[in-house]
């Protein structure tokens, strides 16, 4: 429905900018409680966070509440974790010490905070099908400059390719993380036939927000699913050399598909005609003492597969590299934040650090 | 001359014949009075001498000598009288020697006339009424001449002198009726507006007045009248060259306002609505609609419109008889409705008659004209994104047959093409809508219409998404006038509205699919006596909504096919109303509806553990019930206005109805989109049910020239539905678990002052309303705002008519934004995902919007030529560019974090241009 505003906007350019609104309510913050498990080919992840809302315009970090946070596996065992840091435990382990199967295993999220209790429904993990492949391929859109006239930008799309039925033949709902690493060669120095640029690996997370999901019921019938769109960025620098793409494809309960299909449509409102109803994201957890209170968050458990995906250039057909074009300054200044000229200076977590997967 | 002579002399027998006939004595203060006004003539002096003779003779001597008049019967005329002989002597001794050998009597009116009749005839009061009914009848017969008209017969002269005319007023040159038309007898507030048959009814007393007749377009009469009696008087108009500056420019009779006894109705004047400024060239109905007070939209691009307060879906649209489900086209900006062939719109906001029925909160009754009778007419016009025509006439040598064709269709296509954007030059945005009408007269008191109406829009873009919709119908009525006061009129319809929502490609390609269509019966019978009408009649709807259904497209798609089942249903409804006027202060308008629906089965369906609160989580079962009828409701629905004329030039009017609604509009966004789909009550959502209360004080001054109101209403609703957050309401077969019901109500306070003639006319309105809902499970159970709750909204219409070619006219509406949810916090979930936190449901109101429109229309004036006429039409529409906020939604993004934006549908200012022609 995004093109729907498109097309408004082609009607009258310029017909969307930034207002101020007045939000008595923001101010008013409500706690975040939330957990994870997941489960690899060899581990069990658990993870659990309490935290605070922001405003929605808000700048800053989301502030972590004291709290005590446990998983419960079927209904017996504690397993105690230290907010907001993964636990791994390997399945073997994990069941040698706790007893119970993959199958049959069953866990809920405790949280204490500030005299409050809360706890979430059981979850189970449901086995993951694996993914055939990724893919990529570039999709050319108008769009509306700041001068309001209209041009053609390139966006890279990231594709998914997947059966849809797991090892035990259920058909299964699936959501896709997809994070990504790119190459950074700086430009060579004309006054320095010498200088050895260097290779940065800056990690790209500009999907972090994106909500991806494949709802099993509204497939009934199909057994794979091809071409899927997982993510979407502009055809720019990042493209202009090697970028890798890592997916992680997890199964999703029924409750779980629902809960983020309820985050997808409020994420992804854009305020055309034909926007539904945004509501109040329900929760798989709920207050001990008042079960009517509103709980943000929701324990989830999934089974994940990881996949990875090089995409050159030319796959995308970018241009040309990045600094291909670069102008040396006559003086070279260390602390210059061009990454042609330093490609440390990209930003945070850049690495020369080549990562482990990366084939040369 | 011969004939029209005769007919006088006919008139002043007939006069004399009546006064015999009727047995009356005059008792004794109308005996005084008589014989007071008498004085002057029985006391004239005179001197005569004549022989024995007839009556004849006698009177004809008589008559020849005194400054006045004696009437008598024909009949009585060779009656023998003796001889006469008076000098100086009063004429009264001189007519009781002459009557007294017979058994004739005097009646003496006014001074100057005496009436000679059998003296046993003389027993009855008459009042005032009667003798001026008597004299302006003798009068007319002495003094008519070839300008008058005469109204009415002395066979029908009422006692009371009260009379009643009716007649047509029609185009002079087509024969087709003119509707809202005004006659106003000058130099009084009385006055009244043709129907929209042309028709019009005028109480009088019996009398001499000078008539002016008038509407946009024609030029002005006024017609020197004599009422003698209730008769008829038909008016044909002479259309004006060009504008004409002295045509006043209404919809309605000046003080109709006060005069009709039906509160919270709005007819609108095509003719005025192609003045106002359009967009994008495109005359709008609808756009003037949303001008009137108690009308609002919630925004640029939003399909439909709401009546105080009330849902889109509450309005019950209809062309003819046949009922529109989605009359929008281009997903919203303009309306299906070409005006060009639009006879009439009325717009019931508050009681409405008992013959419309199946929405709570209007009838938009639009009626389609028929073709010309006299010859051929081509009428058009080119504008920036679309063009219409129209062709009508009659067929064969005795023009009992009229047929009209109309078409308009738009050309966006073509300017999509011309954008040098790939994506653009693939994409496509396409209406038409097609309108035709055969009517058959077989004779004076028999003719059959068939209508056709279709419409189709297909939008699609860079071959990625689509919509394609339209509505087709035909209809067939007869109507036959039964004897002098009855016409019965049945019409057949048939229509099918299908939607269409296209995703081209990719793994969520499909087509979604959505219609409905009906059947409708409906027999009506209108009685029209003096200060009466009645309607009664009958109705029934069978629907069929189409199972939504969806179907993978492409070869990627992963979508599954899924099929619903069809659904049907039948609206039952009877009913009766009539408007009588008691008293000249006091009228009424009374009627009752009674209808039934019943939802058919054998149907497929869900037990739930509560069936008064249906939930996923409660499904019990899936079962087949083979009852031919699942569900029926049955309801009474009263309707009832009044008036009270408190002065000439005001009154009092209130009004309540009870209105009751079995297909509801489903629809889980803030507008409803041509995707949407409609559903039938059941067993699970019961039928929307409304009290509607209205109250108002009606006032013109300086002559009808300044027209104002001010109105109140309120709406109680039981059994109102709203939608879950997040509901899943496509394909799914238990929708009943996503509906949340409750009640509802809306109120406020319509004011309005309308100048309706002159240099500068217009009218300037302003509407306090209130739209709330109070449902269980949204906003913990309090009341809050719906969509369309918009407490304030002014719009001020002004017209300047500079001369006769050219006018100018300025609109500035203003309303307070509407009422949205927002996000009021943030979240992260899975140190990845950042949540929005909405607000509970409609607590924000986007900024107020306001817009500015002009339009100047330049009309032909200096060709000589009638047969060919032609007019342009420059608008701008929103001239200061205002971004109005349709929404405010919230962007996120990694780069420039969160922002709350505004999206205005229509961000900048729209000239355009429309050249109109019509053939003559």
């Amino acid at each position: 429905m995004r093109h729907l505003v498109w097309i408004s906007c082609l009607l009258c350019w310029g017909c969307i900018d930034e207002i101020t609104i007045d939000l008595p309510e923001a101010s008013q913050q409500q706690l975040v409680v939330e957990g994870t498990i997941e489960r690899d080919q060899k581990n069990y992840i658990f993870w659990a966070l309490v935290s605070n809302t922001l405003n929605v315009t808000g700048e800053g970090t989301f502030e972590e509440v004291d709290s005590d946070v446990r998983i419960i596996y079927n209904d017996e065992h504690t397993i105690h974790l230290i907010a907001g840091q993964e636990e791994r435990i390997p399945i073997d382990l994990f069941h040698t010490t706790f007893g119970g199967t993959q199958e049959n295993a069953q866990f809920h999220l405790e949280a204490r905070v500030a005299g409050e209790v809360y706890l979430s429904e059981n979850v189970s993990l449901v086995p993951v099908p694996t993914a055939d492949s990724l893919s990529v391929g570039v999709e050319v859109r108008p769009e509306l400059n700041m001068t309001g006239n209209i041009i053609s930008v390139p966006y890279v799309q990231l594709k998914a390719h997947t059966p849809l039925i797991n090892d035990v033949g259920q058909r299964t709902s699936l959501q896709w993380q997809v994070t990504s690493v790119y190459r950074f060669i700086e430009a060579v120095r004309d006054s320095d036939p010498f200088y050895q640029p260097k290779v940065c690996y800056m990690p790209y997370d500009g999907f972090r927000n994106d909500v991806n999901i494949a709802n099993a019921q509204e497939f009934a019938g199909k057994d794979r699913i091809d071409e899927i769109v997982i993510a979407e960025n502009r055809n720019d620098f990042r493209f202009s050399q090697t970028i890798y793409f890592t997916v992680v494809q997890k199964s999703l309960s029924q409750d779980a598909i629902e809960y983020w299909t309820e985050v997808k449509a409020s994420n992804e409102r854009s305020g055309n005609l034909y926007d539904v109803f945004p509501g109040k994201i329900r929760s798989n957890i709920q207050q001990e003492g008042d079960p009517e209170a509103l709980v943000n968050g929701y324990f989830q458990a999934s089974a994940i597969d990881t996949m990875r995906l090089r995409v050159r250039a030319r796959d995308v057909e970018f241009p040309r590299r990045f600094c291909f074009m670069w102008e040396e300054p006559e003086i070279i200044d260390p602390d210059s934040p061009d990454p042609c000229l330093n490609c440390l200076k990209l930003g945070p977590g850049v690495s020369l650090e080549r990562p482990w997967y990366w084939e040369l | 001359m011969t004939a029209f002579k005769k007919n006088v002399d006919l008139v002043m027998v007939k006069a004399v014949a009546r006064i015999l006939i009727l047995s009356t004595l005059l008792l004794a203060m109308s005996g005084t009075l008589s014989a007071q006004r008498a004085t002057s003539l029985s006391d004239q002096q005179i001197s005569i001498e004549q022989n024995a003779g007839t009556l004849s003779d006698a009177v004809a001597s008589l008559n020849r000598l005194i400054s006045g008049t004696i009437y008598y019967e024909p009949t009585l005329a060779d009656i023998p009288v003796p001889a006469i002989r008076a000098v100086d002597a009063p004429l009264g001794e001189v007519l009781e020697d002459l009557l007294r050998a017979s058994e004739l009597g005097v009646l003496y009116h006014r001074g100057s006339v005496a009436v000679l009749m059998p003296a046993s005839d003389l027993t009855t009061t008459y009042t005032d009424q009667y003798y001026q009914a008597l004299e302006e009848s003798i009068i007319a017969g002495q003094k008519q001449d070839a300008s008058e008209r005469l109204v009415g017969n002395v066979d029908s002269i009422s006692q009371s002198g009260r009379t009643v005319v009716r007649g047509t007023v029609t185009d002079l040159e087509t024969g087709e009726e003119v509707v809202g038309a005004t006659l106003l007898i000058e130099g009084t507030n009385n006055g009244t507006a043709t129907e929209a048959d042309g028709s019009y009814v005028l109480e009088l007393v019996a009398g001499s007045y000078m008539l002016a007749v008038q509407y946009v377009g024609y030029q002005q009469q006024r017609i020197p009248l004599k009422v003698i009696s209730s008769g008829r008087l038909d008016v044909a108009l002479t259309k004006s060259a060009v504008l004409l500056d002295e045509v006043v420019v209404q919809a309605k009779s000046r003080d109709v306002n006060v005069q009709a006894a039906q509160v919270g109705v709005t007819r609108l004047s095509i003719k005025e609505i192609e003045k106002l400024p359009s967009f994008l060239g495109e005359v709008d109905m609808i756009k003037g609609l949303l001008l009137q007070p108690g009308v609002s939209t919630i925004g640029e691009g939003s399909s439909g419109f709401n009546v105080r307060g009330g849902n889109v879906d509450q309005n019950l649209i209809m062309i003819d008889e046949g009922l529109i489900f989605n009359a929008s086209h281009a997903l919203g900006f303009f309306s299906s409705f070409n005006s060009d062939i639009v006879q009439s719109a009325t717009l019931y906001k508050g009681t409405m008659p008992a013959r419309f029925g199946g929405r709570l909160a209007s009838t938009l009754d639009v009626n389609v004209r028929d073709g010309a009778t006299d010859r051929w007419h081509l009428k058009g016009g080119l504008g920036l994104v679309s063009s219409r025509l129209t062709l009508d006439g009659p067929l064969g040598k005795k023009k009992k047959t009229t047929m009209l064709f109309s078409g308009r269709s738009t050309y966006s296509n073509w300017v999509l093409r011309q954008v040098n954007v790939p994506e653009v030059k693939s994409s496509s945005a396409y209406f038409y809508d097609l309108n035709a009408r055969m009517v058959h007269r077989f004779d004076e008191k028999n003719n059959v219409s068939l209508s056709v109406y279709a419409t189709e829009d297909q939008f699609s873009f860079n071959d990625e998404f689509g919509f394609d919709y339209g509505t087709q119908m035909g209809q067939l009525q007869y109507r036959r006038v039964l004897g002098a006061k009855m016409l019965a009129t049945t019409n057949a319809i048939w229509s099918r509205y299908r939607s269409e929502q296209q995703d081209l490609d990719g793994v969520d390609g499909s087509d979604y699919m959505t219609g409905l269509s009906y059947v409708k019966f409906k027999q009506n019978v209108s009685y029209l006596d003096e200060g009466l009408e009645l309607n009664a009649g009958a109705s029934g709807i069978f629907y069929t909504i189409d199972g939504n259904a969806i179907e993978p497209r492409g070869d990627l798609s992963v979508i599954a096919p899924e099929q619903l089942d069809d659904e049907k249903g039948v609206e039952w409804g009877i009913y009766a109303d009539m408007d009588l006027q008691l008293t000249p202060r006091f009228s009424i308008i009374a009627g009752l509806r009674y209808s039934i629906f019943q939802y058919l089965g054998p149907r497929n369906t869900f037990l739930y553990e509560d069936p008064n609160n249906p939930s996923v989580e409660g499904i019990l079962e899936p079962v087949t019930l083979t009852d031919q009828v699942v569900k029926s409701f049955g309801h009474i629905q009263p309707r009832a206005s009044f008036r009270y004329r408190v002065t000439p030039s005001s009154s009092i009017k209130a009004g309540y109805g009870r209105t009751v609604q079995y297909i509801n509009q489903i629809f889980n966004s803030e507008t409803p989109t041509p995707t949407n789909f409609w559903q039938l009550s059941n067993q699970y959502i019961p039928p929307q049910l409304a009290h509607n209360f209205s109250l108002g004080y009606f006032h013109n001054f300086a002559d009808n020239l300044w027209v104002t109101s001010i109105e109140g209403f309120y709406r109680d609703i039981d059994q109102l539905f709203d939608f879950r957050g997040f509901a899943d309401l496509l394909t799914n077969e238990h929708l009943e678990t996503e509906l949340l019901d409750g009640i509802g109500r809306s109120y406020g306070v319509e004011v309005s002052v309308n100048r309706q003639v002159g240099y500068v006319h217009g009218w300037l309105s302003y509407t306090y309303s209130r739209s709330e809902r109070q449902i269980d499970g949204i906003n913990e159970g309090a009341w809050y705002s719906s969509n369309f709750d918009k407490p304030h909204d002014f719009t001020l219409v002004t017209n300047f008519q500079i001369n006769k070619r050219n006018s100018i006219s300025i609109n500035f509406t203003y309303g307070t934004g509407r009422p949205i949810t927002v996000p009021v916090s943030k979240y992260r979930v899975q140190d990845r995902v950042v949540v929005l936190n909405y607000s509970d449901r409609n607590i924000f109101r986007v900024p107020d919007y306001h817009r500015l429109d002009l339009s100047y229309t330049l009309a032909q004036g200096f060709r000589k030529s009638k047969k060919f006429k032609t007019s342009w039409t420059f608008s701008i529409y929103n001239v200061y560019g205002r971004k109005n906020p349709y929404s405010v939604f919230v962007e996120q993004s990694t780069q420039s974090g969160t922002r709350i934006n505004r999206l205005a549908v229509l961000g900048s200012a729209f000239p355009s241009l429309t050249f109109n022609f019509e053939l003559l």
